[in-house]
């Protein structure tokens, strides 16, 4: 899992039937001090995640588990809001 | 005739490039590191897998303690503190079954040792 920041949301009417209903967010992964950290991605949203908002996300199969019995094609989603970020000094 | 000869080239050298990127960088198939716990989050609004386990955010290091790449999330499984070194499972169902006690939760990596010592020889 990593850090990231939304910033903003993707609208798309034509996608794949299991994909209505979600919501799909462009994220910028962060670092460990929230530095940008890599290129802005696209990720479904599994919480209720808007823009602004600092988020972790999950790669790969691990993916689509949120959504299970619906089988989501994704490989990033967004499993968490973060309230707060506690790093040694 | 010739693109077909193109066409061959071309594959060719595609082909050589990708083998050659996955020796050049082998760390991608790596899917359990050496990291440095360096703090923790906390998240109230979660995927319910994740209720009642820890959040730490790890920073991947070589076996000399260099930095070894961006700082990650992984669950703890093994009661991990700030300062550990610490050996990371970047593979799901894994990470989920150390985690969680069972798989299939949406979880790609988690801490599934604490490290006395690394005793090693190049």
């Amino acid at each position: 899992m990593q850090l990231a920041r939304v910033l903003g949301t993707v609208v798309a009417t034509v996608k794949c039937e299991s994909l209505e209903g979600r919501k799909i967010l462009v994220i910028q992964p962060l670092d460990g001090q929230l530095r940008e950290s890599g290129k802005p991605m696209v990720a479904v949203d599994s919480v209720g995640a808007g823009k602004g908002e600092i988020v972790f996300w999950c790669r790969g199969k691990e993916a689509s588990f949120p959504f299970m019995p619906s089988e989501v094609p994704t490989d990033c989603t967004i499993v968490g809001i973060v309230d707060s970020v506690n790093m040694e000094q | 005739m010739n693109f077909g000869i193109l066409d061959f080239g071309l594959g060719g050298s595609l082909l050589r490039l990708n083998l050659q990127s996955k020796i050049q960088n082998p760390k991608s198939k790596i899917v359990m590191i050496l990291a440095r716990v360096v703090g923790n989050i906390v998240a109230t609004q979660k995927d319910h897998r994740y209720e009642g386990a820890r959040i730490l955010v790890v920073r991947p290091i070589e076996t000399d303690g260099s930095q070894a790449g961006e700082e990650m999330l992984a669950l703890d499984s093994v009661d991990a503190g700030v300062g550990d070194t610490v050996v990371v499972v970047r593979e799901g169902w894994s990470a989920s079954t150390a985690s969680t006690g069972s798989p299939g939760a949406a979880i790609d990596s988690a801490i599934v040792g604490v490290v006395d010592v690394i005793d090693f020889e190049r």
